[in-house]
């Protein structure tokens, strides 16, 4: 299981900064910053040099001008372009790119990041992760607000705490810490899909190093979830969504033999409803799942057992104000939906697309219920993601027997 | 006149049961071919079934095959079970191989009458591409009728619905006029038919889009031209009502 190392980056006392760089200085890193106009990465750079002070350190950039005159520039290393377009959550690609150049310059520590500004703080601590807890995977635990990463929170996490077993608040990397043996079997991964035609996919380090039974660690952090340069969320819903749904199915034999123990705070408690006028968000998600439940009837019948449809016809007409889509339901229409894109049982661009405005109905719960107290929201979180535990039994069922077990 | 008219009436009569005996050998014949053959394959694939789970096929296949690679044929089958696709697969082989007896048989026993060969023979080829046109068709529409659906429920339109049928029936109304052309049946009427209807579906659709979404359109319009005009004010616009959520 997953253990979150407890040390804010914030508050590091200057006694560790020395014994980190010190450590930084004996082990063998390389950080790959993506890619960036000239400006940004020379920025980039002298944040990565203030936090590791070392000359065995590598720093691979997409773009290596030769001719520059920057001291540093022997430290810098080229990079292949391969890189994500979507500047957001690292791809395959990412990947392969990395382990080409720590397999040139024979790195054993590699820090992968995907934003454009990475903080001193969060590069020291990625590799205090590795290098102190002798972890092969490290992500950072992001800062968000009540209303902040809702699809992370309604699946993304859920489905890796329920399934793998592990408690990493942000199992999609946008920057992240490997071991050298971590990022091979990454890049291995990420080959297999290149090879398959899916290039674009995202890939699953939690998923893919819990079956390889390596330690993966979270640590807290105050960097903010980065902006997705796609703004059109329909597409990125389908992309994300579509990448989780096919790790689940293609690591099935995994998540069925582990089991996780949820820690006394994530136990489920009712949720807690606000008297509060619900805002202009919620009015308009609510309404979109109106509008939804009057067409795609028809297809969520194909992909939702009776309950969960008689649950739905009952929230359809709730308003706004008392708007609660509750966990439990939630957490098996994701698992019904898992199973009908396993099956196949419609176009699975068709069923990520049906199960848009579910998500939709879930976030207008979820927000009128946090009230925008972030405390709430991650209460609310853990909720829902030991709702998607209490439901994996029925999950394990419905995949093993899917036309025996339909209630 | 009485005799001449009894005459002529046996004369037809005897013609008709002439047509009949070289016409029906050749019907029970090419339903004999295609009885026989539907048997032979029914027994293959029942024979085929057993052999497969005797040799737990589709365990081993599913062990052979990788995982994601982008043609499982798992994928493919029913049921996931590519023994029963193949089994299946050799039930269709052989019900088209006795079809294809049976024209021939008919074919053999209508030799003599060269007319009849020369109309009813192309024509099945018509009709085995009307039906293919059919099934298109009609799948098309249904996976067009779902793709709009999902599209117009997720941008919120209130007419999803009633877009995605006419969608569906404009393909629909399209595969029937082609099918109808393909087996030469109705002519021009088929042509003024198909066109009348069409372009009132499209009439309909651009109508009620036009006026359903026309604060959806003047408003993406309104902001398409602040942005380009004044950038402040665009600003300003979204300062007054931000949202707040972020799915990503």
């Amino acid at each position: 299981m997953a253990t979150s190392i407890g040390n804010d980056i914030s508050n590091t006392d200057p006694e560790g900064e020395r014994e980190l760089s010190q450590a930084a200085l004996s082990s063998d890193l390389l950080v790959c910053l993506p890619p960036m106009v000239r400006e940004t990465r020379e920025h980039a750079t002298a944040a990565v040099l203030a936090a590791f002070p070392t000359a065995s350190l590598r720093i691979a950039v997409t773009e290596l001008d030769t001719l520059s005159a920057d001291p540093t520039q022997s430290l810098l290393v080229p990079y292949e372009e391969a890189r994500n377009q979507t500047g957001w959550a690292l791809h395959v690609t990412d990947y392969l790119a990395a382990a080409t150049v720590a397999r040139k310059y024979d790195k054993q520590h590699v820090l992968l990041l995907g934003s454009d500004a990475p903080s001193e703080l969060l590069l020291q601590s990625l590799a205090r992760g590795l290098t102190q807890s002798h972890a092969d995977v490290v992500m950072p635990r992001l800062q968000t607000s009540a209303t902040d990463g809702l699809v992370n929170s309604a699946l993304l996490y859920p489905m890796t705490r329920a399934l793998l077993g592990q408690d990493i608040r942000f199992p999609l990397p946008h920057n992240i810490g490997l071991s050298r043996r971590a990022l091979e079997r990454l890049a291995s991964e990420a080959q297999r899909e290149v090879s398959a035609g899916r290039s674009d996919s995202l890939l699953w380090p939690v998923s893919v190093a819990t079956a390889a039974g390596y330690s993966v660690r979270q640590l807290d952090s105050n960097e903010h979830l980065p902006v997705p340069a796609v703004t059109d969320f329909n597409r990125l819903f389908a992309e994300v969504i579509g990448s989780l749904l096919a790790d689940t199915e293609a690591r099935a034999i995994n998540w069925q033999r582990s089991r996780y123990v949820a820690p006394a705070h994530s136990a489920g408690e009712p949720l807690a409803t606000s008297a509060q006028d619900p805002d202009a968000d919620v009015v308009s998600m609510v309404e979109g799942f109106r509008v939804a439940y009057a067409n795609l009837l028809p297809i969520w019948s194909l992909v939702l057992p009776p309950q969960s449809l008689l649950a739905l016809k009952k929230l359809a007409p709730v308003p706004p104000q008392a708007f609660l889509f509750p966990p439990e339901l939630w957490a098996r229409v994701v698992y019904d939906f898992a199973l009908a894109f396993h099956l196949r049982t419609i176009n699975r661009n068709h069923l990520l697309g049906a199960l848009t405005p579910l998500y939709l109905a879930w976030a207008a719960s979820h927000i009128r219920c946090a009230a925008g107290d972030a405390t709430e929201a991650e209460r609310l979180v853990h909720a829902t993601a030991a709702a998607f535990e209490a439901e994996k039994p029925y999950f394990v069922s419905r995949w093993r027997w899917p036309d025996r077990f339909n209630p | 006149m009485g005799q001449q008219v009894g005459f002529a009436l046996q004369q037809s009569v005897h013609r008709v049961l002439v047509v009949l005996a070289s016409f029906l050998p050749g019907v029970v014949a090419s339903l004999l071919a295609l009885l026989l053959f539907t048997l032979l394959g029914i027994g293959l694939a029942s024979l085929l079934r057993r052999l497969f789970t005797a040799m737990r096929f589709d365990e081993r296949l599913a062990q052979r095959e990788q995982r994601d690679s982008a043609a499982n044929i798992a994928d493919w089958s029913p049921s996931r079970s590519p023994s029963l696709l193949i089994s299946r697969g050799v039930l269709w082989v052989c019900v088209f191989v006795g079809i294809a007896v049976g024209v021939t048989a008919f074919d053999a026993a209508y030799a003599s009458s060269s007319a009849m060969t020369a109309f009813v023979l192309p024509y099945l080829t018509h009709i085995t591409g009307a039906i293919l046109l059919l099934l298109v068709g009609t799948f098309m529409a249904r996976f067009l009728e779902r793709s709009v659906l999902i599209g117009a429920v997720n941008a919120q339109l209130h007419y999803a619905r009633f877009l995605s049928l006419g969608v569906k029936w404009l393909v629909l109304v399209l595969t029937a006029a082609m099918v109808l052309d393909h087996l030469h049946i109705g002519g021009a009427v088929i042509e003024l038919a198909f066109g009348i209807l069409f372009g009132g579906i499209v009439l309909t659709l651009s109508l009620a889009v036009g006026l359903g979404s026309r604060d959806f359109v003047s408003r993406s319009l309104e902001r398409g031209i602040e942005k380009t005009a004044d950038p402040v004010a665009t600003t300003v616009r979204e300062n007054e009502s931000p949202s707040t959520v972020r799915h990503f």
